[in-house]
């Protein structure tokens, strides 16, 4: 089971523009794309354009695959709107139909993508305060270096908070490969965030 | 805080921006709602449903219009003759006074339709005649008194004016009391009674001019002008008999109801125009190269206007192609991407590809005719033939040189319901009420239908009709 599912019940309000139209709330929303109204669908896909672009963005190896990955995730999620029930948070949904598109994504294109091995990965001594000066966006340019069965692991278990129980399942590999790929990629991602900040280091300084 | 939560933390408060343009691009992949999906299947039906619906809503509501007028009119009509016959009732009754006073009858209609008489003047009439008849009476008992000797003699004849006075109001009693008695007959009988009596009167005067001729001269002479004088009363009470009046009433009465069941609100019958039409066969020459037929039906809009909606079902078109190769030259498109859904993907040798194909189209045209002298007229038309359904027989081999096997399916390809526009002038031969039509046309066609290329951009039109309405 997800063990930070609370902070992902409701997405934050992701824009705030001066819509001379009705507001309508959540549940008027999706009574609305039940009935298939492309009023009601326009409405849901902005509002959770942004959250299912961050979740996208995290699984997809290249700019056009975010694309790929959040139309197949709201497709899904007009397709399917009839399962959720109501007494769930919407969020919660809409993130697991995400992630799992996602996976079935990586599964259906990456899946046969050889693995780095752990032998090529150089240890650097890492300090956890680079972390901060870089942003998300940083953070996530930097991951489309992980390979893709590694940067799979890091997002479901680190920023989605899967087991590696669930992982294996939903990967279709061993729990223990889910931990060692997991590890492999912290590793990667440690090395690539110093390698960085070195860079942006002397290149200010250069400047 | 551990590498692994400074990571979270980042990402999942990292909300990326709505781009805008993302809802056009991706709505496009949403699956159509169903009339869409209807719409795009069965376009072809459904415009021609449309076309055919509209047509017929426009020719029911044109001849409910047509109904309605034709109503009013008759009603307009109907009032006006109402009018025009009170009018002239009302000058022709003028002519005479008993026309006149029968004209206020009308007040009494209840009355009339009873068919009761008034016999309350009738009675009225009666006592008037009595009193005269009683003064009269009167007259000639005191005459009676004068001569005493005649009194005398007369003596039993003079209690007759009596008996024959009783006897009159016994009639009018009798007539007061059954009044359906009082008519032509009763009439009768008593003038019959007023005659007698006066017989007797006469009689009795007679007797007393006797007496009186012997007693003088004058009496006699006063007697007689007093005879006279009764006579008079008598002839004047004989012309103001009841039953003719009562014959002149009745003819009267008569043609009265007559009018009034004329001038009853009755509804007139409706009556459905229809407008012209014609039903029959038609059949097309299409691109002088395959033959369509099917029943037709023309309606016409005004004299010489008419709208025609037909169905033509066509025969077969075969075209054959060697190799997919050909197919692909003929027609710009692959074999196996053209019927994938019933081709197998896999590569492999295909041979002899035959299709045929037939298809549905709905010509909708308007005609304009010119007459001649003749059965034959000219005529002009204009309009499209949409397409309704498309159908292909294919079949082709497959397989390794020698082994081939053949492989057939129905494919229903996509029709292009709107693509060309014809114009045509014919001529039209007509024979009480059978129609024949002969139109060359020219096709202009503006989408190209992959299924029906023709060469020639001419066809040939002909129908035999049968025509209702007036």
């Amino acid at each position: 089971m997800c063990r930070n599912k609370v902070y992902l019940t409701q997405p934050k309000p992701f824009f705030v523009f001066n819509r001379k139209k009705k507001n309508l709330n959540l549940d008027e929303i999706l009574d609305g794309c039940l009935k298939k109204r492309p009023a009601a669908q326009k409405e849901l896909y902005e509002r959770f354009y942004g959250f299912a672009k961050s979740i996208a963005l995290r699984y997809a190896s290249r700019g056009d695959e975010v694309h790929e990955m959040m139309n197949d995730g709201f497709l899904k999620v007009f397709s399917k709107l009839d399962l959720y029930d109501k007494g769930q948070a919407f969020g919660a949904w809409f993130k697991t139909v995400m992630v799992r598109t996602c996976i079935d994504y990586y599964r259906k294109n990456h899946s046969r993508v050889g693995m780095v091995d752990i032998d090529d990965i150089h240890y650097l001594s890492y300090e956890d305060h680079l972390i901060e000066k870089l942003s998300a966006e940083e953070i996530l340019d930097l991951m489309k270096f992980l390979p893709p069965s590694y940067k799979a692991v890091f997002s479901l278990y680190i920023v989605d908070g899967y087991s590696h129980a669930e992982i294996g399942k939903m990967l279709a590999i061993n729990e223990g490969t889910s931990r060692s790929n997991l590890s492999k990629a912290r590793l990667k991602m440690q090395e690539l965030i110093k390698k960085y900040t070195s860079e942006v280091k002397d290149y200010r300084n250069v400047i | 805080m551990s590498f692994d939560k400074k990571i979270r933390e980042k990402l999942v408060n990292h909300i990326p921006k709505y781009d805008s343009g993302s809802w056009e691009n991706f709505s496009k992949m949403l699956p159509a709602p169903w009339y869409t999906k209807l719409f795009q299947n069965s376009s072809g039906w459904i415009v021609g449903g449309l076309s055919t619906t509209a047509l017929l809503f426009t020719i029911y509501n044109a001849n409910t219009k047509t109904e309605l007028l034709n109503d009013e009119i008759t009603t307009l009509k109907i009032q006006i003759e109402n009018t025009i016959q009170a009018d002239n009732k009302i000058i022709t009754k003028t002519d005479t006074v008993y026309i006149t006073r029968q004209i206020e009858k009308p007040v009494y209609l209840t009355q009339l339709a009873e068919k009761d008489f008034d016999f309350e003047s009738a009675n009225n009439k009666i006592e008037t005649l009595t009193k005269k008849i009683a003064v009269l009476n009167r007259r000639v008992s005191d005459k009676t008194q004068l001569n005493g000797d005649t009194i005398s003699r007369t003596n039993q004849t003079s209690e007759k004016p009596a008996n024959s006075e009783s006897k009159i109001e016994q009639k009018i009693s009798t007539s007061r009391g059954n009044k359906k008695d009082v008519k032509d007959g009763s009439i009768a009988q008593h003038s019959v009674d007023l005659n007698g009596i006066d017989d007797m009167d006469t009689k009795n005067s007679t007797s007393g001019i006797e007496s009186k001729s012997v007693s003088s001269n004058d009496s006699y002479i006063d007697q007689k002008s007093r005879i006279n004088e009764a006579k008079s009363i008598e002839e004047e009470l004989n012309n103001a008999e009841l039953p003719k009046e009562k014959a002149t009433i009745i003819p009267e009465l008569k043609a009265l109801e007559n009018i009034i069941a004329k001038t009853d609100p009755e509804e007139p019958k409706k009556k459905i125009n229809w407008p012209k039409m014609r039903f029959g066969l038609n059949s097309d020459y299409l691109g002088l190269k395959v033959l369509a037929t099917g029943p037709t039906a023309e309606v016409f809009l005004a004299d010489k206007f008419s709208f025609n909606a037909s169905a033509l079902f066509s025969g077969q078109i075969e075209t054959k192609h060697p190799f997919p190769k050909d197919f692909n030259k003929k027609t710009g498109k692959e074999f196996n991407q053209e019927f994938r859904n019933y081709v197998d993907q896999k590569p492999a040798l295909i041979e002899n590809i035959t299709i045929k194909t037939s298809f549905v189209k709905l010509p909708l045209y308007f005609n304009y005719y010119i007459n001649t002298w003749s059965r034959f007229s000219f005529m002009v038309s204009a309009g499209t033939k949409l397409d309704l359904s498309v159908y292909q027989d294919v079949d082709y081999f497959v397989g390794p040189f020698g082994q081939q096997i053949k492989r057939k399916f129905e494919a229903k390809p996509k029709a292009k319901t709107f693509n060309n526009l014809f114009y045509g002038m014919g001529v039209q031969y007509k024979y009480k009420n059978f129609v024949g039509q002969l139109t060359p046309y020219f096709d202009f066609t503006f989408r190209n239908a992959d299924y029906f290329r023709p060469k020639k951009n001419f066809g040939l039109n002909g129908s035999l009709k049968f025509e209702f309405g007036k």
